[in-house]
């Protein structure tokens, strides 16, 4: 009984992936014809199956570009860097996509080891930072366990050899990994969807209206209070926004 | 030299020889004045203790004269044939107040307990006009001829206003009084203005000569020096002295008489000579504004103004700069000027204003305008109005606040061209602008590999497993590791830690065979457990096991000679059993077994 709804499942998820493939040739098909609302469709349809890539949502990004909803692609975009931190294509459509942004905010200016820094804990997705933390990880106990039960000398001296770059390289792919995890559970962005809001002083409707934002903008979140997030701009600024305005990425 | 001056030096030197200390002597530059004439009191100190004393003390005026001011003092040290000789003056500027003949009562200073005074002056204060200046006062009489007098040549601090508010300007204009004839003059030290704010008035570069007669005597005058001045807080204000020092022509020669004159005369027509003279300070009483009626955005503008706003053009395209002017002209304090409120919605992008000033210095006023540009970016379609602009200001003439207001503006943006025009420039950054004109970069034809949505890996099973499993493992390798060491690479510690379980097999197989038959196979077994157990726990050879060689060892080891002989005599009685005849009793057989088994014991504590 259990192989078989094992088998099933199996099966099932097999299924799911195919309709997920199925739907986004579907999509690009569309994408190809200049139909760009059939495209999107094809594309939201792809991830309603549940799993999704860098290309799925690269793609939709550009059907949403391409049909003038700047909020939804930069969006989908931010979503697909997120599965694809060093995808170029990703990177530029994104930048272009900012160009129709009405609100220019300012970032503080980023000095080189801030770039640096920035450059290296981006340079891979968390999954493939996940992953190079776990090799290492198995390959230096590897190391240890046939220190301890090898009695052939040249393998014993190569893992001497190895064991401390190993660990070395380890103890910063961890800490990067770490970070990102950290940033990753911590640090909520959203892409404002609505055409324009008014940022206010305090989750209230009747506030004051502090500064407008406008449709596209990527913004901070840090906390929430019954319908509204606060929210913070790269330039410090911040205030209360309902959350009908935007999507977290 | 002047024969005459020559003569009242040798006289004057003469005089000093037996001098006293001190002689105070007063003079008035005129004793028949007309009312609102300055009047120069001078009191004169002379001799050694000049210098000692102290600014002695002002006579009573008996309101026939005002107190102006100070003129300051004036100290003279010279030695001639080693005797010094100093004289100090102060000078006083009075103002004829009240008509009648004053005398001024004699100023008297008190030097080492000795009183010296000054002979009283009598001054005459006429209505006007009538009275004229005695002859004898006369400019350029021959006795004065190398020297002018105080009243020939003087300044004056002339001030548009002596009470103001804070901010309101002050003119200050400094007019030069002179009856000699006056070739130039250079500014040795300008008026300290503490607690205003100074705007330079423009004079013509050769100043206008007019002529005025005060006092029946006829001066020319000159502005030589204009400023309006801004109190920036309220209270008692100076305005200090200037110093000027004054080129003089002083004509000498036309009445010669003598031969003795003339030789003694310069052979030129008039002798130049400086002159220094200083303004009397002049005291503003500054008020503070009324904070009754002070509108809510008044920033401390004071003086008429006009607003003005107007913006480049009202009908633009998103993203299209338009250009917001606001100017304030009148008078007053323009360069100070505040900004006036403007409220930009948020929808415009906004720079800091650019501020411009026109200054007009002419007419003896500060006047102009001040424009402040804002640029605009309309960064969103639709009506944008930018509300009415404000400026508030005090009117010091009136003293009431005025607030001005511009119509409101209303700006229609209409949506640009889809794509983002940089040729304005505005709100791109270096980075963004090589992104414009490019279109998006075409889709993935792959969807390359999938993962589940909101898939974290960092709490999924597989890598926790992947984290714990290797741990484990690693643990147990270790443990592993070091027991099969212990056991293998060290036999003796193998042999000691089984020693124990041999010798129990042993005693144990002894215990079966517990009967009197089996005597002599019994004490086998036990005196094999016995030596066995040594030999194990010290990793020795049982075969050929000595008994002193094995009691070496137990002293090496520290063991207590009665364990050691008990031992040792156990070992024996086995052995003698075992070859023994005669039959031993079960009991004793039993006792031996505990006995063996004890010893054992102990020896595992003890080795």
């Amino acid at each position: 009984m259990r192989r078989v709804i094992l088998l099933f499942m199996i099966v099932a998820s097999g299924c799911m992936a195919e309709q997920t493939e199925y739907l986004f040739r579907q999509g690009v098909d569309a994408y190809q014809q200049n139909d760009y609302e059939t495209a999107v469709s094809h594309f939201e349809a792809a991830l309603q199956q549940g799993r999704a890539s860098a290309a799925i949502y690269y793609n939709l990004g550009n059907a949403y570009y391409k049909m003038g909803q700047t909020g939804k692609a930069i969006l989908n975009y931010e979503r697909a860097k997120k599965l694809a931190p060093s995808d170029d294509d990703i990177e530029f459509n994104l930048q272009i996509a900012q160009l129709r942004v009405v609100d220019k905010i300012p970032s503080p200016e980023a000095d080189f080891f801030f770039q640096f820094w920035h450059g290296t804990k981006n340079l891979l997705s968390l999954k493939a930072f996940a992953m190079l933390a776990v090799g290492l990880y198995l390959l230096l106990i590897a190391l240890i366990v046939i220190r301890f039960f090898s009695k052939n000398t040249v393998l014993l001296n190569w893992t001497r050899i190895f064991r401390l770059p190993i660990f070395i390289l380890l103890f910063f792919i961890g800490a990067l990994f770490a970070v990102r995890v950290r940033e990753d559970v911590h640090n909520r962005h959203g892409i404002i969807l609505v055409e324009k809001v008014s940022v206010v002083s305090s989750p209230s409707a009747d506030s004051t209206e502090m500064f407008a934002l406008h449709e596209g903008v990527k913004i901070q979140i840090i906390a929430q209070s019954g319908d509204f997030f606060r929210i913070r701009l790269t330039d410090g600024k911040d205030g209360w926004i309902p959350h009908t305005a935007l999507e977290i990425i | 030299m002047n024969p005459r001056i020559f003569f009242i030096f040798i006289l004057s030197m003469v005089c000093l020889i037996g001098a006293q200390p001190l002689a105070v002597t007063t003079t008035v530059n005129q004793t028949q004045i007309v009312i609102d004439q300055q009047v120069v009191f001078t009191i004169e100190l002379t001799g050694e203790a000049a210098q000692k004393v102290g600014q002695p003390e002002l006579p009573d005026m008996q309101g026939y004269l005002a107190f102006l001011g100070s003129g300051g003092t004036a100290q003279n040290i010279s030695f001639v044939n080693g005797k010094m000789s100093v004289s100090k003056s102060f000078s006083f500027y009075y103002l004829a107040a009240k008509e009648g003949t004053l005398t001024i009562p004699a100023v008297t200073v008190v030097y080492e307990n000795e009183e010296y005074s000054s002979q009283p002056i009598t001054l005459t204060i006429t209505k006007g006009g009538t009275a004229g200046r005695p002859q004898g006062a006369a400019p350029l009489t021959a006795d004065d001829r190398s020297s002018t007098d105080s009243d020939d040549l003087f300044i004056r601090t002339i001030v548009s206003k002596r009470r103001v508010y804070q901010n309101e300007p002050v003119i200050v204009t400094y007019r030069i009084y002179a009856a000699v004839r006056v070739t130039g003059y250079t500014i040795t030290k300008l008026p300290e203005m503490t607690g205003f704010w100074t705007e330079d008035i423009e004079t013509p570069q050769q100043p206008q000569v007019k002529n005025e007669v005060i006092n029946g005597v006829n001066y020319v005058t000159a502005d030589i020096k204009k400023v309006a001045i801004f109190p920036t807080s309220a209270g008692e204000k100076t305005i200090g002295p200037m110093s000027l020092q004054c080129e003089v022509k002083v004509q000498n020669t036309q009445r010669s008489r003598d031969l003795f004159d003339s030789f003694f005369d310069d052979a030129f027509f008039g002798r130049t000579i400086r002159k220094s003279i200083e303004s009397p300070a002049v005291e503003i009483d500054v008020m503070s504004l009324p904070s009754a009626d002070k509108p809510a955005d008044f920033a401390g503008a004071v003086g008429q103004y006009k607003l003005n706003a107007a913006i480049d053009k009202t009908d633009v395209e998103t993203n299209e700069a338009v250009t917001l002017k606001v100017t304030l002209s009148g008078t007053g304090n323009i360069r100070l000027l505040p900004r006036p409120t403007v409220i930009i919605p948020p929808d415009f992008e906004r720079y800091d204003p650019k501020e411009t000033e026109n200054i007009s210095r002419q007419n003896g006023l500060i006047s102009g305008s001040k424009t402040f540009e804002y640029v605009l970016v309309p960064r969103f379609p639709g009506h944008q109005s930018i509300k009415p602009i404000t400026f508030s200001y005090f009117d010091p003439k009136n003293s009431t606040y005025q607030t001005l207001t511009s119509p409101e503006i209303v700006i229609n943006v209409a949506k640009g061209s889809g794509q983002f025009v940089a040729a304005g420039g505005t709100g791109l950054s270096k980075e963004e602008v090589k992104y414009v004109g490019q279109d998006i970069r075409f889709i993935k034809l792959t969807p390359g590999p999938l993962q589940t949505i909101n898939y974290r890996i960092y709490t999924s099973f597989g890598f926790l497993s992947l984290l714990i499993v290797p741990l484990i493992v690693l643990g147990a390798a270790f443990a592993y590791k070091s027991h099969a060491d212990k056991l293998s690479a060290n036999a003796a510690y193998a042999r000691s830690k089984r020693a124990n379980a041999m010798a129990m097999r042993r005693l144990s197989k002894a215990k079966s065979l517990l009967t009197e038959a089996a005597q002599k196979d019994f004490y086998a077994e036990v005196a094999s457990a016995l030596t066995g157990f040594a030999a194990d726990k010290l990793n020795m050879s049982k075969a050929g096991l000595m008994s002193d060689e094995l009691e070496k060892e137990f002293s090496k080891k520290n063991i207590d000679s009665e364990l050691t002989s008990e031992y040792f005599d156990l070992i024996r009685m086995c052995d003698f059993q075992r070859f023994a005849p005669s039959v031993v009793k079960k009991e004793e057989m039993d006792r031996s077994y505990k006995k063996a088994r004890d010893v054992i014991i102990k020896l595992e504590k003890a080795l």
